[in-house]
């Protein structure tokens, strides 16, 4: 297994489109620096808003900016092996499902919590850069790393989810359609349905990516076994199930005629 | 690794999809150092049996021997498969596709095999390059790690008569400086003629016949049909050369040997002051003979079986 994660960290290392989602990250993460000053320390006026590092950190979750590259990147790269026939030409050579599969899921958690540092450092520093001359910003170490870590564990939740997904729907273009379907129904149900019709976001609440937004960085610690418990949820079902797929799935490339 | 001299052994392997495609008893030995076509048409099952000798496919009846361990399954680190469509990932280049699966393999090496000739495009992007190019990158990376067996689905698919020619220069260098025993398949008969061993006909999911190259221009009985008046003194100037010969009749003789002789008997003959009413080839030829096998015609009295 371990030669497989090598394998898929070289592979994803080769990749144009994992770039081209750091990229696009570094953009939202600086837009997202620059909304937050305008809107928090800018917007109040001279006397001002104290800067806060920790209201920022929750900013970073506020939408689904910082999911959707990453998104994009694991179905296609997930369903690649489907669509080339990647699976026979491993097998051939005597690797099993087993090793294939927990070696690329492994490859692709290790990918997505390099691009969430990534995305976090460069948020950060523009935000330094931005507040550079700012005398005091409010800021809790321990508190904001404490809940990006719970951030992550909820993104790699998130990627189990899709892991599952692309198991059971195969197909690029398909899989990403739902995705994006099931997120476009998520966002319309928070900002218009549920609004309108004044409800509670249970429903959102232990969906995971909404898990992600409604963590508060000051109440976290209180949450913190509900957050742990719905995390494994979202962690080992869509795994576990992922993997009996994977196992009964037909992966022999179709005779071209 | 157990070392014996039979690579391959399939002994009743059969594989029935719902729709009842598929594979039936198909029994067959590859020996080592062989060079082996199963040859047959679409649906004929080639690929499905490759595809259980790779393990995509468990098959459900029968067994496969792999260089002698039943469990085959333990060998396949000796196999290297090129399937029948080139694969390319993304936008990788052919040596980083190449270190791809040498990593995911566990072998070390890092280059192209030096046979493939591929040092001028192995920085390139391979979804860019021709196709058979990335029938060569493939073949590359099923080398990978030295096996013995190499699986070829379909090789000459696509391929200009240049690219067949070198790429069996390619095949008999692997036969003859590595000894690697090759299985491929296909239906390009004259293609692949030129370095094929043995012939397993595929029709209809059943092996119909296994076939040497000897056996299979012995039933073409492939022949140049010479019709002149001047019959011996024509046969005193060909049988030295062309000593498989029969007269039939007062003004035809039949000459077995390849049709691509025929020219040359004809300027022979006139050379020397024969009149040559007629020549011809008559006799089937290897690809129609095999073709009507594949077809799954009746193989008539002849027993080509095993």
């Amino acid at each position: 297994m371990l030669r497989i994660i090598q394998g898929e960290l070289y592979r994803i290392r080769k990749n144009r489109l994992f770039f081209i989602c750091l990229l696009l990250s570094t953009f939202f993460m600086f837009a997202y620096a620059l909304t937050f000053h305008y809107d928090t320390v800018k917007a109040a006026g001279p006397q001002g808003n104290i800067p806060s590092l920790n209201g920022f950190s929750e900013f970073l979750f506020s939408d689904y900016s910082l999911l959707i590259p990453i998104t994009i990147f694991q179905l296609v790269y997930s369903t690649e092996d489907y669509q080339k026939g990647v699976h026979e030409v491993l097998f051939a050579k005597g690797i099993s499902r087993i090793d294939f599969f927990f070696g690329k899921l492994f490859a692709l958690w290790t990918a997505l919590i390099f691009y969430l540092i990534f995305s976090f450092f460069m948020a950060y520093i523009f935000i330094f850069l931005i507040w550079i001359k700012q005398p005091y910003i409010e800021v809790s170490f321990i508190k904001i790393i404490g809940y990006l870590v719970l951030q992550i564990l909820c993104f790699v939740g998130y990627s189990s989810f899709l892991w599952l997904l692309s198991c059971l729907i195969p197909y690029r273009n398909i899989v990403l359609v739902v995705v994006f379907f099931l997120l476009g129904t998520l966002y319309l149900y928070l900002t218009r349905i549920s609004g309108a019709l004044d409800l509670e976001y249970s429903f959102y609440k232990y969906w995971i990516v909404g898990l992600s937004d409604e963590m508060g960085i000051d109440v976290y610690m209180n949450q913190l076994p509900t957050i742990l418990i719905t995390d494994a949820v979202y962690i080992f079902f869509p795994v576990g199930a992922a993997y009996w797929i994977f196992q009964k799935a037909n992966l022999r490339k179709h005779e071209s005629r | 690794m157990i070392r014996t001299n039979t690579v391959l052994e399939l002994k009743n392997l059969s594989y029935i999809f719902p729709d009842h495609k598929g594979i039936t008893d198909v029994s067959l030995k590859i020996k080592q150092g062989e060079i082996y076509m199963l040859y047959g048409g679409h649906d004929a099952g080639k690929t499905l049996l490759l595809q259980m000798l790779i393990g995509t496919l468990i098959p459900q009846m029968g067994t496969i021997k792999l260089f002698g361990n039943s469990n085959y399954l333990q060998e396949k680190r000796r196999i290297g498969y090129v399937p029948q469509e080139p694969y390319c990932l993304g936008k990788m280049s052919a040596l980083d596709m190449l270190r791809y699966f040498a990593l995911s393999y566990g072998v070390l090496e890092k280059d192209f095999d030096k046979v493939l000739d591929l040092s001028h495009v192995e920085k390139k992007p391979a979804c860019h390059l021709p196709l058979y190019i990335q029938k060569k990158i493939n073949l590359g990376i099923a080398l990978l790690g030295k096996p013995d067996l190499i699986l070829l689905d379909n090789p000459f698919n696509g391929l200009d008569a240049q690219e067949c020619e070198h790429l069996l220069s390619i095949i008999s260098a692997l036969k003859e400086e590595r000894n690697m025993t090759v299985l491929l398949t296909g239906q390009d008969y004259e293609i692949a003629s030129r370095v094929v061993e043995k012939y397993g006909i595929l029709a209809g999911g059943k092996l119909k016949a296994e076939l040497t190259p000897d056996k299979i221009n012995e039933e073409c009985k492939r022949c140049i049909k010479i019709r002149t008046p001047q019959v011996a003194r024509a046969i005193t100037v060909i049988q030295k050369d062309f000593p498989q010969y029969e007269v039939l009749g007062d003004d035809l003789i039949r000459i077995f040997c390849s049709s691509s002789y025929s020219s040359k008997i004809n300027s022979k003959l006139v050379s020397s002051g024969i009149e040559v009413c007629e020549i011809g080839i008559t006799g089937m030829t290897p690809k129609t003979f095999l073709s009507s096998l594949a077809g799954g015609e009746p193989l008539g009295a002849s027993d080509y079986s095993r």
